[in-house]
């Protein structure tokens, strides 16, 4: 193994001097990862440099964007060994890589590097008339690799699907340096999607240095509902038949109170559940949606709520992540949904602070469970298997999990040089 | 037997020499894990799987060679079990293993290159589950397309998936080869119906995986043509019967203006199931209107145009081989000439625009389409072409024989790219493919970033091995315009054998990555050997 200095030095000279950094300053902002050395590179190239340089050095590599999702996450550094035994350690910053490469207008697609803060890239977008879609805005802070290689679950719209689902090509680079660039086609029948591979990989198959994004026109206008339902099952079933029934809101959420104390966002309805929607889109389509779903409301004994609050809620959509309180969520069935909500609330009695259903498809939904932080986690893991909670979801998190990804990644990855964030 | 000629040289090239097949040993092993009536060596079996659909087979058939790649024996599994007891047989015996949907793969994908077992799927067709509530079904792999749907029919619900093939085309097929059908505009392709996919490895395991559970490991095995396993069974997502359908036709100057009404119209937010575009010579050959229902009767060398157009559709027998064989051994002049008369004398482009669903939103969307199209110049003609199109809609798979029979013969060939490169590609492939081969060009599958091309190319070249060579040559040529383009190989045919060579084009050093895949799913490599550029 080189000396660490050495490292430092042809780490320096991949990138510059001036994106390179061993100052205890910038290496202890990387929360327990303690790196040897911080380098912001600039280029793929670049990044292909520096990762045969740690392939060369026997080095652990990991990769950070914004941090605002791992920052407290990364391996610990020293783990029980003597300083002289453990790895060297390189952070690549992507917070170099900011740049929007190409807007083609007439595809609606937008190429960018991974370092760019999607608030950013919004903005850029809508001097365009386009948009990435309609997402919560907590989604805006992160950057287009961290939602890319752990896609946070609220980055979904049921008219346009999940935001990592709109991307259509990346150019990553294996830990073995290689430079992959997937052809950008809106369709292909070519084998394996190797794209999917990287995305969620959360940056231990390689590192994704640009991608493809599909965008949308701003839309022509938006309208929010909200409606009040006796119980969750009439609620969750009115969205089931929108969605069947054709519709496609741009944003869909049930809340429901009856198993829970509705501390989230719905205190001033107890035991009861509120369906909340945004329509947008063309104009004819918007009002005929709109039209339709105070039918199907008034058919499952809903009535339409304030259309002040309706409008609210659309601009403030209520994020079921508050800091101060701990979640679980999983994809639900339809028809497992209400079981799903009663059978966690049966666990965990009145600590349940909030159940919703979010990222509705015609076949089913997530379901998220709001509990205080100090609920105990033994008895929140039981809730969620007697709910029927998928570990992944559970796990709040894409780390890979299954013995063929994980074979995969070692071979991929030989030396297991791309460190990757711990979840709990 | 095998295959000839260069194109067949180059794909086989990579592929390990298989030792010769001890059949007996293996027919015994086989017939331990399955009835002896389900396991078949007879040279009658082996010839009736000896090749697929794809067109370079059937030169070879016109040329009285039917036995293109035969394999040692066929079996019909009833099982997952039983298909798990096979690949392990396979794996022991270090012999090749072929995935058999319907046969009816267009590139040599399902063909036994190497011998060995081909794996007939067919019993295994099985409605497993279904949700009305949910709206998902799971079916076994060996259903046919046409089948699966019926049974989703008779329960309110459909998949939306409508290859020309659906009569001769199963879910396993479609899964393996990424198939699109063609209301793909509003349902999407296959890889987004499915929600999860039941899989034997070449290792030997049953695993499973979803769009919730394992979405990469789903969409590796979506689309790779058996090199991974055998996809034993899916749950497909589904959408209720559609309450209504309209359709409306439409005429535009030329594909650049049609495309531009289809690319305004899919990024409106409308859901067409049904987008296609004909280009000038293939509007030609469709026809512009309903015969029984003309919206217009154009007069002048229009009319002419349009009234031979018709006629050489219902042309029979002698005369229509006599006028296939001249016109299309002179393709490069008929192409040439076609390129300066058409706009003057030609019906200009067709649009047909279906929609289907619920009855107000069919309406609505109809509505603000029709107000679009006519804003971008877009000549109304009604219903009529969109209702003719959909009456023959599986039809078209069918017309092939008697072409090749006439000395002559034609392909497919399917690409897709975004928007803005869409002009460009379609004219690169068709300089490319005109010098040797007459070409009709149709834009559908279209979404909001881009759109697929579907080429129809017709050569005459009756002797062996010319046929083949110039086969080979148009493919070449095809492709390497594809590339160039920035375009994608295929939209939904897949790769097989035909676009093998070009896999490395597509996926540059993105192949070693599915090379290591494949080791890891199939070690001993006896998953569909030779196909896939691997």
């Amino acid at each position: 193994m080189p000396k660490r200095t050495l490292l430092k030095d042809w780490v320096s000279r991949v990138v510059g001097a001036v994106n390179t950094s061993f100052a205890d300053t910038d290496r202890s902002s990387y929360g327990e990862l303690h790196p040897d050395v911080v380098a912001w590179p600039g280029s793929v190239e670049e990044i292909s440099s520096v990762l045969q340089t740690a392939h060369d050095a026997n080095a652990e590599v990991a990769v950070a964007g914004s941090g605002s999702r791992t920052r407290e996450r990364w391996p610990k550094r020293n783990n029980g060994k003597r300083a002289d035994d453990q790895r060297p350690r390189i952070v690549l910053d992507t917070s170099r890589l900011t740049n929007i490469l190409e807007v083609d207008e007439t595809s609606q697609l937008v190429e960018c590097q991974t370092g760019l803060e999607l608030r950013h890239l919004e903005e850029a977008l809508r001097r365009h008339g386009l948009t990435l879609g309609p997402f919560p805005d907590s989604i805006f802070t992160s950057t287009l690799g961290g939602v890319l290689g752990d896609p946070p679950p609220l980055a979904y719209s049921s008219l346009r699907g999940p935001l990592h689902g709109s991307c259509l090509g990346v150019t990553t680079v294996t830990p073995l340096g290689n430079v992959i660039a997937t052809r950008v086609a809106p369709r292909r029948a070519v084998g394996p999607d190797i794209s999917r591979l990287y995305i969620g990989s959360g940056a231990t198959l390689g590192v994704l240095v640009s991608a493809v994004i599909r965008v949308y026109s701003l839309p022509e206008t938006n309208m929010a509902r909200a409606f009040l339902f006796p119980s969750a099952a009439s609620a969750l079933e009115c969205a089931r038949e929108m969605l069947a029934h054709d519709m496609r809101p741009a944003r869909l959420r049930v809340m429901a109170n009856e198993h829970s104390a509705g501390e989230v966002v719905m205190k001033q309805f107890p035991a009861q559940a509120a369906l909340t929607l945004v329509f947008e889109g063309c104009a004819e389509l918007v009002e005929l949606d709109a039209r339709r779903a105070e039918e199907i409301a008034a058919e499952h004994s809903g009535s339409e709520l304030p259309q002040q609050l309706a409008d609210h809620w659309a601009e403030r959509y209520p994020d079921p992540n508050p800091e101060h309180l701990c979640h679980a969520w999983a994809p639900v069935r339809h028809s497992t949904a209400v079981a799903a909500g009663k059978a966690a609330a049966d666990v965990l009695g009145n600590t349940v602070h909030g159940i919703s259903y979010d990222q509705f498809s015609p076949h089913g939904c997530h379901m998220w469970l709001s509990v205080p932080e100090e609920v105990d986690k033994e008895r929140l893991a039981e809730a969620c298997t007697s709910a029927g909670l998928s570990p992944r979801g559970r796990r709040h998190t894409h780390a890979r999990q299954h013995p063929l990804t994980q074979r995969l990644r070692q071979q991929l990855d030989p030396t297991r040089m791309m460190l990757s964030p711990e979840w709990d | 037997m095998g295959l000839t000629g260069t194109h067949s040289r180059r794909q086989t090239a990579a592929v390990s020499p298989t030792p010769k097949i001890e059949r007996k040993p293996l027919i015994r092993a086989l017939t331990g894990v399955l009835p002896a009536e389900r396991v078949s060596a007879a040279n009658v079996d082996r010839l009736a799987y000896a090749r697929d659909q794809w067109a370079r087979n059937l030169l070879a058939v016109r040329n009285n060679r039917p036995l293109v790649a035969p394999p040692d024996v066929v079996v019909w599994p009833e099982s997952t079990s039983e298909v798990l007891e096979v690949v392990k047989i396979a794996a022991d015996f270090r012999v090749p293993l072929v995935p058999w949907g319907a046969g009816s793969g267009v590139c040599g994908g399902a063909m036994a290159l190497h011998g060995g077992i081909m794996l007939d799927l067919k019993r295994m067709n099985a409605l497993v589950d279904f949700s009305a509530t949910d709206q998902l079904a799971t079916f076994q792999a060996g259903i046919l397309g046409q089948h699966l749907e019926d049974q989703l029919n008779l329960r309110g619900t459909t998949l939306g998936h409508f290859p020309s093939s659906i009569h001769c085309s199963t879910l396993g097929g479609w899964l393996a080869t990424r198939s699109a059908g063609q209301s793909s505009s509003r349902y999407g392709k296959i890889e987004d119906m499915v929600h999860s996919i039941e899989v034997v490895t070449g290792e030997g395991r049953v695993m499973t995986c979803s769009r919730d559970e394992e979405p990469e490991l789903l969409q590796l095995i979506v689309g790779s043509e058996g090199t991974l396993g055998v996809i034993t069974q899916a749950t497909l997502r589904l959408h209720p019967l559609p309450a209504t359908r309209t359709f409306r036709a439409y005429r535009f100057a030329d594909t650049q203006a049609g495309c531009e009404a289809m690319r305004q119209l899919m990024q409106r937010g409308l859901r067409p199931a049904t987008l296609r575009l004909y280009d000038a010579l293939d509007t030609m050959m469709v026809g512009l209107s309903d015969e029984s229902e003309e919206n217009e009767k154009p007069q002048g060398l229009r009319g002419l145009a349009q009234r031979l157009g018709r006629r050489a559709r219902v042309m029979r027998g002698g005369l229509r081989d006599w006028a296939l064989r001249n016109t299309l051994s002179h393709a490069k002049w008929v192409s040439k000439a076609g390129e300066r008369l058409l706009p003057h004398v030609g019906s200009g482009c067709l649009l047909i625009v279906g929609f289907e669903g619920d009855i107000s939103t069919v309406k609505t969307e109809a509505n603000e389409a029709h107000r679009l199209i006519q804003a971008l110049t877009g000549v109304d003609l009604g219903a009529g072409p969109g209702l003719r199109w959909f009456e023959e809609r599986h039809a078209v798979a069918f017309k092939q024989s008697p072409l090749y029979a006439s000395g002559s013969f034609v392909d497919t060939l399917e690409v897709a790219t975004t928007w803005s490169k869409l002009q460009q590609l379609h004219q690169a492939i068709r300089e490319a493919l005109s010098q040797d081969a007459v070409v009709l060009a149709h834009f559908s599958h279209a979404y909001p970033e881009g759109c697929s091309i579907y080429f129809t190319f017709a050569a005459a070249e009756a002797q062996h091995p010319r046929a083949e060579k110039l086969y080979d040559k148009l493919w070449r040529r095809g492709l390497e315009a594809a590339v160039r383009q920035g375009g994608t190989i295929s939209h939904h045919h897949g790769i097989g054998v035909n676009k093998a060579r070009f896999m490395h084009d597509e996926h540059g050093p993105g192949l070693d990555v599915y090379r290591q895949i494949k080791g890891l799913f199939d070690p001993k490599g006896i998953l569909n050997p030779g196909k896939m550029g691997l």
